[in-house]
């Protein structure tokens, strides 16, 4: 296994696993809303539309056995949150769960913060595989035993017992929020938390659910001059003073919470001057970032908006370091997605282990590998066609206009209901997790 | 697998067994196997490099070799775009997933429209009220699926339109007929008409904390705003509204006092009458 979890065009992707129903008609409440690997890569945690989250535990590895690849299976499953009613306005509040982050580790059991669109809560997943046995009052099955028929006195005992894995909320932070909440954050302090919606963000600690502390407040007297919202946030993965947020202008803000406690005034402004050559009805919209992460070393953050990846230098704030297309023969059918809606769409995107490469999803079941290090991409797709076990996957081509050439698939024929909004890559190995709509796909890289 | 495109003439998107497919926008450049390459000029953009339509009924050309010759004029892409922006805009509130964000983006993408819009008024003569003239827009859109209209939806008429009581009749469909053509005069309407509108429209999406909102309201203060005088039975109401009402309405009247006392059949004549009388001051715009 090359460890460092790096190569883009090296490694070779194979099909691993695939997870969820096959059939084409996809239940509204399967449709897979977040995808996140914990610290270690062990456990795989998706959420759904429905509100519920699936856990998937990575088999340890049979060392003796080098082609035997680690698979993952589910761990836990539980119901995180339910749809509740706002009688004010007569609207849903979704239960669809919008992002999990998970805690580090730090004893047995494992905490992630879910979020839907009003609540953030701290779940623990925890282990049982011992029980006690052997009590004096109680028989095996729990009923109490008739005390004259107790002669002697015995120490109750831990058995081994079938595992079960429990899923208990520990913390519900309510009513933070008045707009509908994007994203969560954890801190390098392991103690606190950020949650955006799309005008304010605010700082939770674990322990108090409260009260937080508004550190972004973007909206405006009037909201009638409302032109701009936050669309994602996320902590310095090791400054655990800095944090970022993106907004539908195309703009990041890097604030530092030592500067002064309400962070409306950014430490820096990051933002690249618009290339007018490309200016259209719909650049703004598409300049609208839809996810920002930082790297792992901390030194640079990757954006994500409608038609590019973007690289940049936490040091450089006029313009990105890199820009990678992602699928610029959209270009020209911004107005056929404006119709349809999909131009409104939001894609996630994801480093590898060591920053050498970056993933994001694209449509057609298409997701994109951009290779950082030696300038390569390639294009892949998540199918059921391609579900054997190990096999490889091939690269995909999109034919822009002019002569098909043969594989090539032209961009008429993309199917723009098949849409990879949500990819997750392993923090250490080459193991990827990319979600269709309702089927999680993992890819390995290919072992020799 | 992909989906073979079906290229559309209509402005508004069809879902076909809730799958969209990308129907050919006007503006957009249709790509098909075995033409002449077609590049966008020196990265011109979406616009410069689109094959144009010259509206409904025209003969759509096969091959895309020809020179991106513009055949539409910008105003009418510019049309198209501003009707798919108010289209949506409207449809915000039903949608399943409201969402402040795309509102923001669609209202930020209408107000730059209409700047333009009102930058090129003011710089040649006064356009005619782009209402009934341009074709795009003669054509009277239709809404087959559209609910009620909620209170807080923007619409750039007054509020007096839109009954106050929930009665879903068929002149709600003339309503709505009516609101097509007049958001059409939206750019030439002033700036506040549309400032008011988005600040109702961003107001809506905050969620409140309101599971007591029942409980801890009296009752009897919801319903104190609401003027019931109307539909009392014993009134002859209908004769004693406003004398606003034009001649030819007063058939409608008399009709309606010969009427036993079937009080909804009241309210919808007077609903009508309402609406006509509405009808003539748009007219006169």
């Amino acid at each position: 296994m090359a460890g460092a979890g790096g190569g883009g065009n090296d490694v070779q992707w194979c099909f691993s696993q695939v997870k969820g129903a096959i059939d084409d008609d996809v239940a509204e409440a399967d449709i897979i809303s977040t995808v996140e690997f914990n610290h270690s890569g062990e456990l795989l945690a998706t959420g759904d539309k429905g509100g519920r989250v699936v856990i998937f535990q990575q088999e340890t590895e049979n060392k003796s056995q080098p082609q035997c690849r680690s698979e993952y299976n589910v761990y836990s499953t539980f119901q995180s949150h339910e749809p509740e009613f706002d009688y004010l306005k007569s609207l849903e509040i979704e239960e669809k769960i919008n992002k999990i982050r998970w805690l580090p580790q730090k004893n047995a059991a494992q905490f992630l913060l879910s979020t839907n669109d009003k609540t953030i809560k701290l779940w623990k997943i925890s282990e049982r595989d011992k029980r006690p046995e052997g009590y004096n009052l109680k028989e095996e099955d729990g009923r109490y035993r008739d005390a004259a028929t107790i002669t002697t006195l015995r120490v109750p005992v831990f058995r081994p017992m079938d595992l079960m894995v429990e899923a208990s909320p520990r913390r519900v932070f309510v009513n933070g929020h008045t707009y509908h909440i994007n994203s969560i954050s954890v801190n390098s302090d392991n103690e606190t938390y950020l949650s955006a919606d799309d005008l304010r963000i605010n700082l939770w600690h674990l322990e108090i659910t409260d009260r937080s502390f508004n550190v972004v407040d973007i909206k405006p007297a009037n909201m009638e001059e409302l032109t701009e919202v936050i669309t994602a946030t996320e902590f310095h993965p090791h400054q655990c003073n800095t944090f970022v947020y993106s907004s539908s202008k195309g703009t990041i803000r890097l604030c530092d919470m030592r500067a002064s406690a309400l962070c409306d005034k950014h430490s820096k402004l990051f933002e690249e001057p618009e290339d007018p050559s490309n200016r259209s009805f719909f650049s703004e919209i598409i300049s609208s970032i839809s996810d920002v992460k930082f790297s792992h070393n901390g030194r640079y953050m990757m954006t994500r908006d409608y038609l590019s990846v973007k690289i940049w230098d936490l040091n450089m704030e006029n313009r990105p370091v890199e820009t990678y297309q992602v699928h610029e023969y959209l270009r020209s059918k911004l107005c056929s997605l404006y119709e349809n809606d999909c131009i409104f769409d939001k894609f996630e995107c994801c480093w590898n282990g060591n920053d050498s490469v970056v993933m994001t999803g694209s449509y057609n079941n298409f997701f994109r590998m951009l290779d950082r290090s030696q300038r390569r991409d390639v294009t892949l797709e998540a199918s059921r066609e391609s579900c054997k076990p190990r096999q490889v996957l091939k690269p995909r081509r999109v034919c822009a206009g002019g002569k098909r050439k043969k594989d090539e698939i032209s961009v008429d024929s993309l199917d723009f209901n098949k849409k990879i909004l949500h990819t997750a890559w392993h923090p250490q190995e080459n193991i990827i997790a990319v979600a269709t709509t309702n089927n999680l796909y993992i890819f390995q890289e290919k072992m020799n | 697998m992909g989906q073979r495109d079906i290229t559309a003439f209509e402005a508004s998107m069809k879902r076909k067994n809730g799958i969209p497919t990308v129907s050919m926008c006007r503006l957009d450049v249709e790509s098909a196997v075995g033409k002449k390459e077609v590049e966008p000029a020196g990265g011109d953009g979406a616009l410069s490099s689109s094959r144009y339509m010259l509206g409904r009924g025209v003969k759509r050309k096969l091959s895309t070799c020809e020179d991106p010759a513009q055949d539409l004029p910008y105003p009418q892409q510019r049309q198209l775009v501003l009707d798919l922006c108010l289209d949506k805009l409207q449809s915000c509130q039903q949608r399943a997933e409201p969402s402040l964000h795309r509102s923001v983006l669609l209202a930020n993408t209408l107000r730059q429209i209409q700047q333009e819009m009102r930058q090129e008024g003011e710089t040649c003569l006064p356009p005619t009220p782009l209402g009934p003239s341009l074709p795009l827009a003669s054509t009277p859109r239709h809404f087959p699926d559209l609910p009620p209209v909620p209170l807080d939806c923007p619409p750039p008429l007054t509020g007096a339109l839109f009954p106050s009581f929930p009665l879903m009749t068929a002149e709600d469909e003339e309503v709505q007929l009516c609101g097509t053509e007049n958001e059409t005069l939206l750019p030439s309407l002033a700036g506040e008409d549309d400032t008011r509108s988005l600040d109702s429209l961003f107001s809506s999406f905050e969620i409140t904390n309101s599971t007591s909102y029942l409980t801890d309201l009296p009752l009897d203060d919801i319903f104190e705003d609401i003027d019931t005088s109307m539909y009392d039975d014993s009134d002859i109401s209908v004769l004693a509204f406003p004398a606003q009402r034009s001649s030819g309405v007063d058939d409608g009247l008399k009709t309606v006092s010969c009427c036993t006392s079937n009080s909804s059949l009241q309210l919808c004549l007077s609903d009508i009458n309402d609406l006509d009388h509405i009808m003539e001051i748009l007219v006169r715009f």
